[in-house]
């Protein structure tokens, strides 16, 4: 749900997709709430793919989302030992940097960051793949239900 | 070296595949609310099924915008040629997100209403009935 548009600084654009993502993490924790309630309720195979489906879903996009809210920020991605030894300065010579952009040093990710990179990740494939196998077998089972109701005797004709 | 307009990176094929799997499950969640809503006249299905649909047309409105970004890159153009300015399309884009996430929460309520109606009829008690008999 990244929304490529809303980063032109835009404050009025910023600010609607900022509540958006608000919106959208409560979205997926009232979907993991509403799959528990409807497995409460018949603890049926598919509805258990729902509850672990969007539960999953719910952590990863939570993660995301806060994220992207500046709840925490991270500088991990792959790849960033490789970069971690790339001289800007040096590479690209025609370019002229301040003294304060030379005073920038990279800074390594802590600890915890790869973990929650691929973890928000791994975590939203997961949860939606078994999500979507969830809400296609429980829709069969609601459709098979009613189609195997036995239908009104008819009264015979004198 | 040219550049190529689509970006072809790990991180990036890991964005579209994450985009393509949350359409798959909108989708899957419009399948299940018609399913749930079939022959019935309940409004929580009905609300859940319409919500997700909302999502479904929101995310894939994005999905596409994102696709004809990517592709005006080579052409050095911002915009589409088309009568509105770029603020436009950063409120577009914008509205559009906040659209899915109030779909998502709608969907999202009417599932735990939909959860609660199912737990007030007696499924598992008659269940335990017939086993004990």
């Amino acid at each position: 749900m990244d929304c490529f548009l809303a980063t032109a600084g835009s404050e009025a654009g910023s600010g609607l997709a900022r509540i958006g993502m608000q919106l959208a993490l409560l979205g997926g924790i009232a979907l993991f709430l509403g799959a528990l309630r409807l497995w409460w309720a018949d603890r049926t195979r598919p509805r258990l793919f729902l509850v672990v489906g969007l539960g999953l879903f719910a952590v990863g996009l939570a993660a995301q989302n806060l994220e992207r809210l500046g709840l925490f920020e991270t500088s991990y991605y792959p790849g960033w030992k490789a970069d971690r030894g790339h001289d800007a300065y040096e590479k690209d010579g025609d370019v002229v940097y301040t003294e304060e952009d030379m005073a920038y040093a990279f800074a390594e990710p802590r600890w915890w960051e790869g973990t929650m990179w691929w973890g928000q990740r791994f975590a939203r494939l997961l949860g939606m793949s078994i999500a979507i196998l969830g809400f296609v077998l429980d829709g069969r089972v609601a459709l098979a239900g009613r189609r195997g109701r036995p239908k009104k005797k008819k009264r015979a004709r004198s | 070296m040219m550049a190529t307009a689509i970006d072809l990176t790990f991180n990036a094929n890991l964005d579209r595949v994450d985009q393509f799997l949350l359409l798959a499950l909108l989708a899957a969640m419009v399948f299940a609310g018609f399913c749930y809503a079939r022959g019935r006249a309940p409004l929580w299905p009905r609300i859940f099924g319409i919500s997700s649909a909302v999502a479904l047309l929101m995310q894939g409105g994005l999905m596409m915008a994102e696709g004809v970004q990517e592709g005006l890159r080579l052409s050095e153009r911002e915009t589409p040629d088309l009568a509105a300015t770029y603020e436009t399309w950063v409120i577009l884009g914008s509205s559009a997100s906040l659209l899915l996430g109030m779909a998502l929460l709608g969907a999202g309520v009417a599932l735990v209403y939909l959860g609660w109606q199912e737990g007030k009829k007696p499924i598992r008690a008659a269940k335990k009935k017939r086993a004990g008999a």
